[in-house]
Formats: structure tokens, sequence, C-alpha cells
């Protein structure tokens, strides 16, 4: 049977021939152990790099907009792109938002198996100097300087993959997976859940304390695929929103306002907590949104193109008890 | 004593926080140490609080010297009237314990940039003249490190004005400057160093060398930089998100931008951090922007560190430490860069 790798190369080659793209975007191996980077191919490529593993965490949607604007200058072409459930949910939601259209892009659709949180591991190996990365179908065996240790795949996912819903993409082109798709039974996240459970004060308490060791650069904002504004609200000067410290106070309105500019929009997709150098646990608060517009609005984003998101309609028996009354 | 061995001095590991006591007495101390925002510098109250057994910890020792953030004056805004930074000046001097010898490399760059040209910046000159940087020679490098490729290295002493090598159950303490020499007069917890000691010391410092790995190699590199409209900016940019926090974290980065903000009728201009990866910092009042898009930026990040920094001070504004590796959301490696830049035609 062939590879998922060597499939995946074979339709990027013929899609490359048959001039239906210009540009595909997909991962090869990263630098860092345990770690893929995005891979730009271009048509001449020989592919040899191209990688598909437990280790592609990076939501290539990202890059969607600026790709698609630089090529439409010129004649009309598509990008091809890998993605898994989460990534192919935002590419449907920047082609909702008409930031692309749907023939800009061929999505290579993947099922995904769920992806290894590499800090996971890391964490539990005290060497830096990791020699070698072996895997089965279970575990990932790693030998670093003085020994080596086996991880369970299962038990070092990504808090977002642990209770992903929709690991097969809904929109796609092609579909490639061998329906090993982890079937995940674990949908809604107990931290998530716990503090939402808190009371208001204990909630903003916590609140207070993950943003404290927020530096406040934006890496977050530019890892999500949502956060596409030419210009953000953080950065705007006219209106000027905040000060441009880093007072907590500031810090606190910066992820106030990008975290509700996600309602409705987020997918769970982990980019922007992965993307943090100072592990802000970030889907404490995205997550908690997400779970809200489900139990408010019964939707879910990204998963086809004729529901309308839930903050650009009303209807009659939309849920508001957080509306308050002015008193 | 043998003339080689004059700046040097041995301190038994037992009498570590006696020797610690004594400097803490007479100075502030900042040192690597844990916290919320990670490993980084903070103030050392105690022997116990200081973490000697680190890598390299995760912010640079810049944003001691240079903030991320800092209120250079305060102004009312209804007469005009500057009030300059308030001089609430701590009797006390700094000394900057256990960094690395990239960090001390990075902030002698600092020191070209803001204390040693003209026009000189008051802030930063001020809390270096009050500082003294004693630093740790590194016995095992993180794959990341590269220092040994951009003229830094393990035992680099530029930066410096004592360094300090652990050896076996001592520490080997070098003074590098004359500022090093006064600070350890006197301390009866020194006791002179031997050959032996050298000896032993050069042992460590080369198995460290040999665990430097990256074989990145910058020679070639800036005649390559010289050609601005070269091809391979087209591709080294391509996956970079523009976040900036490769040069929030490098030691070596160091714009800014001035901000004058008014609030309750008091008004003050801040200093933050800046950063070339942002298109806001070349973006004109006209709405013109001279480096439009990733590429530009990218390629000003290149430029600026390993070939304007050349033209300008003799130096590569990169000292290996591989921080914006580590800490890159997108894994865009500079030496895989630098490599695919030495391997274009
Ligand atoms: S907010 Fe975070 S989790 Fe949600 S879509 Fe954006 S990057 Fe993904
Ligand atoms: S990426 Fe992390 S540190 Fe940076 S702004 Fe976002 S939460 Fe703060
Ligand atoms: S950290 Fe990486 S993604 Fe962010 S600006 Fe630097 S190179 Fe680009
Ligand atoms: S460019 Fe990267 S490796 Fe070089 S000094 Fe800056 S952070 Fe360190
Ligand atoms: S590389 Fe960029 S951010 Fe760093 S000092 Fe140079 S221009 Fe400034």
């Amino acid at each position: 049977m062939k590879s998922i790798e060597s499939e995946i190369k074979d339709l990027i080659k013929k899609l490359f021939s048959e001039k239906k793209i210009e540009v595909f975007i997909g991962y090869e191996n990263g630098t860092l152990p345990l770690r893929t980077t995005p891979y730009f191919v271009s048509p001449n490529d020989d592919l040899d790099k191209l990688a598909w593993n437990r280790f592609c965490s990076n939501n290539l949607a990202v890059y969607l907009p600026r790709v698609v604007a630089k090529k439409k200058g010129g004649n009309s072409c598509k990008v091809g792109i890998l993605c898994k459930g989460c990534d192919s949910r935002s590419v449907v939601g920047l082609i909702k938002e008409k930031q692309l259209s749907r023939n800009d892009v061929f999505i290579i659709g993947i099922v995904c198996p769920g992806i290894i949180d590499t800090k996971k591991i890391l964490s539990e190996i005290k060497s830096s100097d990791i020699e070698h990365i072996d895997e089965d179908d279970e575990n990932i065996m790693v030998k670093f300087k003085d020994g080596k240790k086996n991880f369970r795949k299962k038990d070092h996912l990504y808090e977002c993959c642990i209770n992903c819903e929709f690991t097969t993409p809904f929109v796609y082109d092609t579909l490639i997976g061998d329906g090993k798709s982890s079937s995940n039974t674990i949908t809604s996240s107990q931290k998530v859940a716990e503090f939402s459970a808190k009371s208001r004060q204990e909630r903003w308490q916590i609140f207070e304390q993950e943003l404290t060791k927020c530096i406040r650069c934006y890496a977050c904002r530019n890892a999500c695929p949502n956060c596409y504004c030419k210009e953000c609200f953080a950065e705007q000067t006219k209106p000027k929103w905040f000060s441009v410290t880093n007072d907590l106070s500031d810090i606190i309105f910066y992820h106030i306002g990008r975290i509700f500019h996600q309602a409705g929009r987020c997918v769970d997709c982990g980019a922007c907590v992965r993307a943090c150098p100072m592990d802000v646990d970030l889907r404490l608060f995205t997550r908690m949104l997400v779970d809200e517009v489900k139990e408010r609005f019964g939707y879910d984003p990204g998963l086809n193109f004729e529901e309308a998101p839930p903050l650009t309609t009303f209807a009659s028996d939309d849920k508001q008890e957080f509306i308050t009354e002015p008193s | 004593m043998k003339k080689e061995l004059e700046n040097y001095s041995i301190l038994n590991k037992e009498d570590f926080n006696k020797f610690f006591n004594t400097l803490l007495g007479k100075y502030n101390i900042f040192g690597p140490s844990k916290s919320d925002k990670g490993d980084k510098l903070n103030k050392i109250n105690s022997a116990d609080d200081l973490m000697l057994d680190y890598k390299n910890f995760k912010m640079s020792a810049k944003e001691f010297f240079f903030p991320q953030c800092e209120t250079l004056l305060a102004f009312d805004p209804s007469t005009g009237i500057v009030k300059n930074r308030s001089e609430d000046v701590d009797a006390k001097n700094d000394i900057i314990f256990g960094i690395r010898p990239c960090d001390a490399l990075a902030l002698s760059f600092f020191d070209r940039v803001f204390k040693d040209g003209a026009p000189q910046d008051p802030y930063y000159t001020e809390k270096r003249h009050r500082s003294t940087i004693i630093s740790l020679a590194c016995l095992e490098p993180e794959p990341t490190c590269f220092c040994n490729a951009v003229g830094c290295d393990v035992d680099s002493e530029t930066g410096a004005d004592i360094i300090l090598t652990q050896l076996n159950s001592r520490y080997l303490i070098k003074s590098v400057t004359e500022k090093g020499i006064e600070i350890l007069k006197h301390l009866k917890t020194l006791i002179p160093a031997t050959e032996d000691d050298i000896k032993e010391k050069d042992e460590l410092m080369a198995k460290a060398k040999s665990g430097l790995k990256s074989n990145v190699e910058v020679k070639a590199l800036k005649k390559k930089l010289d050609d601005f409209d070269a091809s391979f900016w087209q591709t080294v940019h391509q996956k970079c998100l523009g976040c900036g926090v490769c040069t929030y974290f490098c030691p070596t980065c160091h714009c800014f931008d001035m901000t004058d903000e008014v609030c309750n009728n008091t008004g003050r201009r801040i200093r933050t951090w800046d950063s070339c990866m942002f298109p806001l910092f070349t973006l004109h009042a006209s709405g013109h922007n001279p480096r439009p898009s990733y590429k530009e930026r990218m390629r000003q990040r290149i430029l600026h560190k390993f070939n304007y920094a050349q033209e300008n001070y003799n130096e590569i504004f990169c000292v290996g430490c591989g921080r914006c590796i580590i800490n890159c959301p997108v894994n865009l490696d500079i030496r895989k860069v630098i490599q695919e830049i030495l391997e274009a035609k």
C-alpha cells in the first residue's frame, strides 16, 4: 500500500503538471526535534522533502489570504493546500468571510490522526540533545543523549486534538486518509469546563494570572487564520483604543478584543496557543468561547458554506440570557 | 604569580554563598531565576534563588538595559512643561550575574549603538554605567546554539567584566576589565588559581566547543548579501508570519518606537520595542510603505544583522544564541536561511 505521504506527493505532482495549481503549501521536517515546518512547494521542486506526519501542527490556512492576493495580480491561479480537519474549517471561514474564493484553493483534505504536542514530549525529556526519533503505530520512540524513552501518541496530543470533533475535513477537493482518524470520545475539555464553571470573580482572577505571562508580541494573532485584518485594532492609532505599554490592563484589553473577535469564528485549531512563546494557555478562553457559541447558537464554524455565522443573523429563539437589562 | 594567572582566581563551591552574600551587601544583583515569565533575569535576594544550571534563559539580558516598555519622561499636556524621569537612583550599583557569553557579547553591540556613538542614549548609558557583567561560560551548549559560527564562543569574554567557569567543585573566576578587578578586590573567599585549574578549564571548554554542532558558515555571506535584489529573497521569507518574536527574543535587536500618550491630564513619552518584521515599522504617514511585504521585511532583518552591522560596526549582529530558532512559531530557522542564501546561485 502506498504511504499517505507518497499519495500526497503524487497528487501534488499531478496538480502541477495539469497546471491546476501554481504553488502548494504543505510541510517538511523542521530543524528542531519533533517539529515540522511549512513548505511552499513550487512547480519544479522534487518533493523529496515533503512530509506528512504526526508533527504537522501549523495551520497553513493562515498563508492563504496573502498568497492568493499576491497571485491575483497576475493570471488567475490556484493555491494547493494540505488541510487537516481544523485547517479546512479555517479555509472555509476565510472563504465565508470573503478573504478568498473557493476557486482560489485546491484543498487536499487529510483525515487527521491527531497531532502530537512537541512540548509535552520534550518536557518529559531532560536532555535537549535528541539523537534519534522513531515511531510505530502507537508510540514515538525518542533516543536522547543519556537514554531513550517511549511516548504513547495517544497521551501526547495537543489539547485541541484531544477534544477535536472534526478530524475529517468537510470541505475539500480530494480527501486522503487511511480512515484511522481518532474517533474522539472526549469532545469537551475538562479543564475548560472547570474554568467556565467557576464564579465570574474566580474566572477573572485566572484570566489575569494567565495573562501576566504575556509579552504582547501578537504571535497568537499572527498565527491565527482568522486574524487577517490589514490593521488590527491593537495597533490602530485613529482612534487609538488603548496604550502601547505592557501593563496588565493593556495586555488584557488586547486579549479581550482578540478573543471576542473570534466569537463564532474560532475553530479551536490551537495555532494561537502553539505560537505563543510564553506558553499562555489561550485555549482556556478561546475554547470556552467555542463552547458557548455552540451551546447558545448550535453553530460550529467552518463545516459548510451555507450556514450563516451566528453573529450575522438573528433568530427569534436565540438565547439571550446574557443580555443584561439596564437597571 | 605567573603573569597569565594574574587575572584568575578560584572560588570553592562551599564558599559560593558567602561570596555571593558579600556582593549582595554592596550591590543589587540580577541573575537568572524562575518566574511567571519563565526563566529570566530577575532581582536576586538570596543565593538560593539563583539558577546557574540553566542552558540559556528565555528572554535575553537586553530587557534589563532596554526594557520592552520604558517611560522616558512625563509632561503636562496643558502647559507643555516636561518633567524628566524622576532620578530616584539607588545608592547601590548593579551586578548582572551569570548571563551567557553570547548575551554579554550582544550587550557590547548595544553599547556600540546606544552608548559609544553619537547621539548617546542617556537611559541606556546610565544603566550600563551602574552595572557590572559577570558572565558564565557554557559547558553544555544547546543544539540550537551556533555562537562559534558568528564570532562568539562558549567562553567569549567581550561584553563581560568577569567570566566564571564552573569547574569540578570550584569556580574559576577571571576578571576581564578594570571594573571586574575592582569588584573582586579584597574578597576573602577567593584564592589564587593554579595552572591545573586553567588546564581543567581549557579541557572543559574544548569539550563544550565540540558540542556546537551547527555547521553555519558566514564568511561568504556578506558578499552574497551585497546583492540587494537577489532572487533568494523571493523564497526565504515565505513561511514567516511577521510576528516579530525572533526580534523580541534576540539579544542584539534594538529597534524601538516612541509614543506620546496623555491620560488623566498627564502625558508621558514611552519607548517600546519595535521590530522590522512588523509592517507598521516602516509605514509612512502618507500611507506608503517602503517595505510593503514579508519579503522586504525579512531582507531587512537578515541584512541588518549580517551585512549592515558589518559595514557600520565591523560586527555580525547575531551572537548565535538560538532564541529566534527556539521561539519562531513556524520553525523558520535563521541557520537555514543563511544556508539557503549561500547555496543560491
Ligand atoms: S483563535 Fe486560536 S484556536 Fe481559534 S482559530 Fe484562531 S488560532 Fe485557531
Ligand atoms: S503570543 Fe503569547 S505572549 Fe504573544 S501576545 Fe499572544 S499571548 Fe501574549
Ligand atoms: S519569529 Fe518566525 S514567523 Fe515570527 S517574524 Fe520571526 S521568522 Fe517570522
Ligand atoms: S538572530 Fe537569533 S541566534 Fe542570532 S542573536 Fe538574534 S536570536 Fe540569537
Ligand atoms: S534586525 Fe530588525 S529589529 Fe533587529 S535591530 Fe535590525 S532592524 Fe531592528
